[in-house]
């Protein structure tokens, strides 16, 4: 399952490398690298929950990026029905979220883990299919906001003004990795979930319920983009699809930092964010950034193809 | 009817997985028209080296030859096509298809023949191994079935030579005698055919010459009475006898 | 028994060649539409049947609808032949892209086609000058005037090769190739197949037909926008549809594409809105309940019925 690379003897090349890198962007772009480090840390919080299925109960959940929208708008519809303030109604909705990822496991994953992939990717798609249908019912295609003082609360360094209510998602990311890395190595819980998702069968034989453990981290995976969720509420404008980018571009995090490798995912999603900013700051071709991530896929999986894979 | 040229020649052959070292520097060749057995404890390589060999892994060093030609850069398809063959110690039968069309299958793109031809082809060929039901599906075949149809299936592309990768296992008397006499059979109509098994009954019937591997490594080499009595060879197999 | 499934198929053939003469256009516009569905279904079960999973249908489809509308307005290309046009394009991104991602499989290679349509989209909204932008491009006229007898027709044709090549990949050694990988790649590539080259072969046509069908389709409506292009629901309802007859057969996308195109029909006039969620529904229930779809149903019935015990042996 886990297939990390260690760079070895380039352990030092790549990160002066990056570093010098950043300080040159800096200095031309800067907007680039502040908005990219606070949208990669939103891209890698929203992965590692993807991550963490994926590598420990092993489907991969295309309905994924559905759910933030599934949360945003339940923390819209909190905020409008009882003025709560979108952080604070966090507390409401991923736990909510959590309940609905475990109702939906019970009663729709885990019948398909046994199955064919192909039924897996099906299952999680229709679900996806049905989430963004059911919310542009509810609520229509017409995007909704929530305006609260503090998300527009900003920042300047010499001269130029930032947003810094975005910076909530670092916070949030780093607070993730780090809850999520005690987690697996720390507690009883966590190492048998970790165990899990090296060895089913060997964790089974030793007694773990396994069954439990893809129960609890399927929704834990699910409330965590309940997190999310809330905090992106303030900032931007929800509508029903705005969640579902979001899928593919946690997967082309897990994939590039492999399977397991959760801190990887914070650093793929910092240098992908600071490159989909960088685009986005030329004139003209912004409407191009959103292919970044999808580029970066392909080159991942073309030399992941002529490198590991002997198919 | 032995050529000059042995039928393979492993030279130097290292297959490494991240840590492990499963075949560490093998050397050896195969006659054409031998029957060899490959012996050894669990874990020494054995399947490893039909893997490398017919193509699934590629080698971490060194080079494979096939009848004087480099194969080592070449795909497992390709090589099939050239004419090396292997069964599965581990069946992985084609579920969809029922047993003559998983025989049809090496006949069609092993050998590359047209429908009809393979199809009478995979009919030969399971008459040969002593495959009676043809039509079943998979569910419905026994593991004697399923290990014929295994053995018809790598026949089916017409190799020069095959890999027989434990196919006694698990047999009793009489299917083992069948089975041995099979193997013979395959032998005479030309075909080279090395045999990894852990059934020393059928190494000491069937082959000419056996190699020991341990660890990756070859311990001996020799017939199976040279062999067997070698000491490496007793103390590798401690615990192991069958 | 053969003669008569012949016979049977001959008398769809015709009746459904003569459709246009004993019915009004408003069934002719639905059943052009089921038509239009049925190809696009068959060809995401042509290359489900090799056992990858493609999300890719709604890309390529407006790929075609984008290279067919163009060359015609701007090469002045016959309408008909800008329709292959729409294929052979399609069917060259697919060869690229194939290349690329076809030696991973499974997961790598689903996810990468279900970006596919975001991403046309995206170079479709941007390339403003060439593709239209966000408003798209409309051609002075439809092809055959709009003539919706004529249009039939040519859907028809369309799926009507379509189910050719999908009887074609089930009779020759093509489906010895596609079913020995899906079971298992390993066993297929030491039995002598070439995996990689089937698989880049069977995505190149897939993607060919739905090229072909995208460009009958802006060809038809005269329309092209990245918005409805690379719609979802190019990708969503053939999905449902194979799902729902039967995957890996060719009667199993026409079953299905025949009566959820007519049920589909009858819900969008019932609940104008949110009647797509029913697909999504649709799609987990037959996951969950019947994934052999209504084939798979039909073929337990029959096992039923001739060992009067519990019948197996459903295909994968």
């Amino acid at each position: 399952m886990a297939e990390t690379k260690t760079h070895g003897h380039h352990r030092f090349i790549l990160p002066l490398l990056a570093i010098v890198a950043l300080i040159l962007i800096f200095i031309f772009k800067p907007y680039a690298v502040i908005y990219g480090i606070q949208r990669g840390s939103l891209y890698a919080l929203i992965a590692m929950p993807l991550a963490l299925t994926l590598g420990i109960v092993g489907i991969l959940n295309l309905a994924h990026g559905d759910f933030l929208t599934l949360g945003a708008y339940i923390a819209y519809w909190i905020f409008n029905s009882t003025g709560l303030d979108p952080l604070l109604s966090i507390f409401i909705v991923a736990p909510l979220l959590f309940a609905v990822g475990a109702g939906l496991y019970k009663i729709t994953v885990s019948k398909v883990l046994k199955a064919p992939l192909l039924n897996q990717l099906l299952l999680t798609f229709g679900i996806a299919m049905i989430l963004e249908e059911a919310i542009n019912l509810i609520w229509t295609s017409r995007p909704r906001n929530v305006y609260v003082d503090y998300a527009s609360a900003s920042a300047s360094i010499g001269g130029f003004r930032f947003g810094t209510y975005e910076f909530s998602y670092l916070l949030a990311a780093v607070g993730v990795l780090v809850l999520l890395r005690l987690f697996l190595k720390r507690t009883r819980l966590g190492k048998a979930a970790f165990a899990v998702g090296q060895n089913p069968r060997g964790a089974k034989i030793v007694g773990i319920n396994v069954e439990m453990i893809y129960l609890l981290i399927f929704s834990i995976s699910v409330g965590i983009v309940g997190i999310a969720a809330g905090l992106v509420l303030p900032r931007m404008s929800i509508f029903p699809l705005f969640g579902s980018p979001f899928t593919l571009k946690s997967f082309c995090l897990a994939a590039m930092a492999g399977l397991g490798n959760l801190t990887g995912i914070l650093w793929s999603g910092l240098v992908l964010g600071i490159g989909e900013a960088l685009v986005q700051s030329f004139e003209g071709y912004s409407g191009w950034s959103d292919i970044v991530f999808f580029g970066v896929l392909i080159a991942v999986i073309t030399i992941r193809s002529y490198r590991g894979s002997y198919v | 009817m032995k050529n000059e040229t042995p039928i393979l020649t492993v030279e130097k052959l290292v297959k490494r997985f991240g840590g492990l070292v499963a075949v560490d520097n093998l050397s050896f060749t195969v006659q054409q028209g031998e029957i060899l057995g490959v012996i050894g404890p669990n874990g020494a390589g054995k399947t490893t080296l039909a893997n490398v060999v017919s193509g699934l892994y590629p080698p971490s060093e060194g080079r494979i030859f096939f009848r004087g030609k480099d194969v080592t850069e070449l795909d497992a398809h390709q090589r099939c096509r050239l004419g090396i063959s292997r069964t599965f110690q581990l069946m992985r039968p084609i579920r969809d298809f029922t047993v003559l069309e998983n025989v049809m299958v090496s006949a069609l793109f092993g050998k590359e023949l047209d429908l009809k031809s393979a199809q009478n082809r995979a009919r030969e060929v399971c008459e040969f191994v002593g495959l009676k039901r043809l039509k079943i599906p998979i569910e419905s075949a026994t593991v004697l079935e399923l290990k014929k149809m295994e053995i018809a299936r790598a026949l089916a592309s017409g190799p020069q030579l095959v890999f027989l990768d434990e196919v006694m296992a698990g047999l009793n008397v009489d299917e083992t005698s069948e089975m041995i006499e099979t193997v013979k059979r395959i032998n005479a109509s030309g075909i080279t055919v090395i045999v990894i098994e852990h059934v020393m009954s059928v190494i000491k019937e069937l082959t000419h010459r056996v190699i020991v591997l341990d660890r990756g490594r070859i311990i001996a080499e020799g017939s199976y009475e040279e062999v067997s009595r070698q000491p490496e060879v007793i103390s590798a197999y401690l615990g192991e006898e069958e | 028994m053969k003669k008569l499934g012949i016979l049977l198929i001959l008398a769809a053939v015709v009746l459904g060649f003569l459709f246009p003469l004993y019915t009004g256009p408003y069934p002719l516009h639905v059943m052009t539409t089921v038509l239009t569905y049925m190809a696009l279904g068959l060809s995401w079960d042509m290359m489900l049947r090799t056992g990858q999973l493609s999300f890719g249908t709604a890309g390529f489809f407006g790929l075609g609808s984008y290279a067919a509308l163009l060359t015609t307005l701007y090469l002045g290309l016959n309408p008909l032949a800008s329709i292959f046009v729409g294929g052979i394009f399609s069917a060259i991104v697919a060869f690229g892209l194939g290349y690329a991602i076809l030696r991973l499989r499974e997961i790598y290679f689903a996810i990468t086609t279900l970006a596919l349509a975001g991403v046309f989209t995206v170079v479709a909204r941007n390339l403003h000058d060439f593709t239209g932008g966000p408003e798209g491009k409309i051609l002075p006229s439809a092809i055959f005037n709009g003539d919706p007898t004529k249009v039939y027709w040519l859907t028809f044709l369309i799926a009507l090769g379509t189910i050719l090549v999908s009887e074609i990949f089930q009779r020759t050694r093509i489906r010895f190739a596609i079913t020995a990988i899906r079971n298992d790649e390993i066993t297929a590539k030491s039995s002598g197949v070439d995996i990689f080259k089937y698989l880049l072969f069977v995505f190149v046509i897939t993607s060919a037909i739905q090229g072909v069908v995208g460009g009958a389709y802006a060809q038809q409506y005269g329309f092209v926008s990245p918005e409805s292009a690379f719609s979802t629901n190019f990708l969503l309802l053939p999905i449902a549809m194979c799902l729902a007859g039967g995957i890996y057969s060719t009667l199993g996308p026409v079953i299905g594409s025949v009566i959820l195109g007519v049920l589909s029909e009858y819900l969008k006039l019932r609940f104008p809105y949110g009647h797509l969620i029913v697909y999504g529904v649709i799609i987990v229930a037959i996951v969950l309940f019947m994934p052999h779809g209504i084939l798979g149903i039909l073929k337990k019935m029959v096992q039923k019925a001739r060992t009067g015990v519990g019948g197996n042996g459903n295909e994968k």
